[in-house]
């Protein structure tokens, strides 16, 4: 979530598991705008910068790996 | 150029450990030449084994030219140490066996703690590798070894060697003592200068016949006020050496891939025999599936089930799974509880929502953890609440083999791994045997006396399986980077999982059509883009991080030219792209925050007293002000704004676990705010901090 074009809008980020969905919220009016939806799993939008228009914008995105193991001689 | 007919020390070192008489030999020669490069100042920043050759004229010192180039790389940057150290330790040879291809750290083995936070090397760096070149020489083993680089680095920081005299009892106490100091973690406390520690090996060495010849027994019979002494000593070097013994004759951990695909885990168990595996997992980009395997073999196959994923084997061989992922943490999944036999079938649900399970020993009652907007719980049987609390998570709850108590991770924030390991009676009497910043798994051990769990004592994910008693007794099993623990089976295998995740970066920048990739090393963050979109700055974790124990910030234009390094810790670029914000969440009241310029100016620190760590930096829109998370050597955290220009923090409000954003006006701050999946905007004021 940010304050975005001058301040008369927030920008309000929803993880939804498989993708971000930004929505655009009219300070004045409370009218909600989708802006982007973003194909990422990440959780938090600290991940995300924009210019205070939106115009440009950049975002990370994570990439889990797993390797399962069995370990022998533990004590 | 010289030629020099000989060997190396790491030639040598191959045979055996040289004679104590030899090694100061070669330690004074090495100080000698040390001495002589101090006195030009030179760093020699990669004194190793491999480059002190030993000729008939004495041990020689190799690789001067190197370090020249090293010390020249310094000048700009302060990652320099480690990027040139790469560079350095990049020459794979048979004596580097830690080296990987592809990685950008070459072998650290005589690395000196700073120069693997890249932070500057002067002369005691080259001291810090003298101490691990001596130790290795007496000890006949590495002052510090690893099983990947990351292990390494963690024990350079952080661990001391094993005393060379538990290893080698005849060395004498002074040579362990200058090894000692020289392998000091602080520069501060280390010999300053290789004379003093050629002074200390000379020293060493005159008194040595004295140390290490007996005397012949015919004419120094030891008198009767001496032989309990005598006897004494004897018995301590009887027990050292049967230490010894036992810990060499203790295997190493053998490691076994299962999973052998690229994807990521969310679960896995052991059969009740201990014979087969069943893990479940997002592999090479399909949805979540089990799969089973038995122990020692490279095959598996999908049990069938769409969707699923396991979370516990009854002693009848009963799987509990989640059907559906709800994500209750990072890679740890609940969702619609259902059974069905490891030998196949249809799933049989359960309950719906159910956060964690496992199996009583009796093979017919399950233990589940829910989590509500009351806080999780822990139900035994289902319906029936042995445990609650108000906010948080469970993780991994396991059952005693008796099943008298359950163990399980209490994390008391959602979202965030940090927590306790608790133990509860069937009464519902809690314990907690262990807190962390970590906590990612947990096991019962074969006899049911100690408790194996996968955490760690600094910052960041689980590092170390500890076993602890009932009682709150831990101890060491393992340290391995970032791991979580799943199961121990009948015959002692521990099933664990190595994770790793890593970030990259895509933008849209001016010029695009559309959004590309636009990351920098392998774990980078966006942390600020200036208002035309042409300057981005932005975090580097991943590796970097493992070795310096911190981000390192960068900022890069965005029409593709090439990263510069701003410094350790966090940044943000200013929205004129003049400008950029630096400073680190590790408390440290001597690093205020600081401004740095991107065109011509000098850095300036930012007033900050009383503020110790700083995080989610910030510009305002007109950038007058910047805005941070800090916190107070108290230790709490807060959001803090200041103006760039002049004057002290203003503190806004505490730092809650819900999320914030500013907008400043002209007397009073807009705070629009997330709590409890409903937005708000407050208004609010700053005031002086301090």
């Amino acid at each position: 979530m940010r304050f975005a074009l001058g301040g008369k809008s927030l920008l309000v980020v929803e993880p939804t598991g498989h993708e971000m969905v930004f929505t655009l919220v009219d300070l004045a009016s409370g009218r909600r705008q989708l802006w982007k939806r973003i194909a990422s799993e990440a959780h938090a939008d600290e991940l995300f910068v924009a210019t205070p228009d939106l115009k440009y914008y950049a975002y990370a995105f994570p990439r889990y790996s797993s390797v399962l193991y069995t370990v022998g001689n533990l004590h | 150029m010289e030629y020099l007919e000989g060997e190396t020390l790491a030639d040598r070192l191959r045979k055996g450990p040289p004679p104590l008489k030899e090694s100061l030999k070669v330690g004074i020669e090495v100080c000698e030449a040390l001495e002589a490069a101090q006195r030009a100042g030179i760093v020699h920043r990669d004194l190793k084994p491999g480059n002190i050759m030993l000729t008939k004229n004495g041990a020689k010192l190799m690789d001067f030219g190197l370090a020249k180039a090293a010390v020249t790389g310094l000048s700009s940057a302060a990652s320099a140490p480690l990027l040139s150290a790469a560079r350095t330790m990049s020459e794979a040879t048979p004596m580097s066996p830690l080296t990987s291809a592809g990685t950008v750290i070459g072998t650290i083995q005589y690395m000196s703690p700073e120069q693997i936070e890249g932070k500057e090397a002067d002369a005691r760096s080259d001291l810090f590798a003298l101490g691990a070149v001596l130790y290795e020489m007496a000890a006949g083993k590495r002052a510090f070894e690893g099983k990947s680089q990351i292990s390494l680095a963690s024990a350079i920081l952080e661990k001391d060697p094993e005393p060379i005299r538990m290893l080698k009892p005849l060395t004498p106490a002074a040579f362990e003592r200058v090894v000692s100091s020289c392998l000091a973690k602080n520069p501060e406390d280390r010999f300053q200068n290789a004379h003093d520690v050629k002074l200390e090996l000379e020293w060493i060495a005159k008194d040595l016949p004295q140390l290490t010849e007996p005397r012949p027994s015919a004419t120094a019979k030891p008198s009767s006020q001496w032989l309990p002494w005598t006897v004494a000593a004897a018995v301590v070097l009887l027990a050292a050496a049967a230490l010894l013994l036992a810990r060499r004759e203790q295997p190493a951990p053998r490691y076994t891939d299962v999973s052998f695909r690229e994807g990521t885990l969310l679960g896995a168990r052991f059969s009740h025999d201990g014979q087969t595996i069943v893990f479940s997992g997002r592999w090479e980009g399909r949805p979540t599936e089990i799969s089973v395997a038995r122990v020692g073999s490279q095959d598996w196959r999908p049990l069938g089930i769409p969707e699923a994923d396991v979370a516990a084997i009854s002693s009848s061989d009963e799987l509990a799974v989640f059907l559906g992922c709800e994500e209750v943490f990072l890679l740890n999944c609940g969702g619609t509880l259902a059974t069905v036999n490891l030998a196949g079938g249809s799933p049989r649900t359960l309950a719906e929502h159910v956060a964690q399970v496992d199996w009583h020993p009796d093979g017919k009652r399950l233990l589940i953890s829910v989590s509500s907007p009351d806080g999780p719980r822990l139900e035994f049987p289902p319906g029936h609440v042995l445990y609650q609390q108000k906010a948080g998570w469970f993780g991994h709850p396991r059952f005693s083999p008796n099943g008298s108590m359950i163990a399980f991770e209490n994390h008391p924030i959602s979202g965030n791994d940090d927590g306790e390991v608790d133990l509860l009676d069937m009464n519902g009497k809690r314990s907690v045997l262990f807190q962390s910043t970590s906590v990612e798994g947990l096991a019962w051990s074969l006899d049911g006396k100690e408790l194996w769990f996968a955490s760690t004592k600094a910052a960041g994910w689980a590092d170390t399986i500890y076993a602890v008693t009932p009682g709150g007794k831990a101890r060491v099993v393992l340290t391995s980077p970032s791991i979580r623990l799943y199961d121990i089976s009948k015959d002692g295998l521990v099933l664990l999982s190595h994770e790793t995740w890593r970030r990259q970066v895509k933008g849209l920048f001016p010029g695009d059509q559309s959004e590309h990739p636009y990351s920098w090393h392998d774990d980078t963050q966006p942390s600020g883009i200036s208002a035309d979109g042409r300057l981005l700055s932005f975090m580097e974790g991943g590796d970097i991080y493992y070795l310096a124990n911190d981000f390192q910030s960068y900022y890069r234009p965005t029409d593709g030219s090439p990263a510069v390094q701003l410094g350790v810790g966090g940044a943000a670029i200013s929205p004129d792209g003049k400008w950029v914000v630096l400073g680190t969440n590790h408390s440290d009241p001597r690093r205020p925050l600081q401004l740095q310029p991107l065109g011509p100016g000098q850095p300036r620190d930012l007033p900050t007293p009383g503020l110790v760590a700083f995080e989610k930096l910030r510009w305002s829109d007109d950038g007058r002000r910047v805005v941070y998370e800090a916190q107070a050597d108290q230790g709490d955290w807060s959001v803090y704004t200041q103006l760039v220009a002049s004057g002290p923090p203003m503190r806004i409000t505490h730092a809650q676990n819900s999320i914030l954003r500013f907008r400043p006006m002209e007397r009073q701050w807009h705070c629009a705010r997330i709590k409890e999946e409903s937005l708000s905007i407050l208004r609010t004021e700053a005031k002086a901090s301090h």
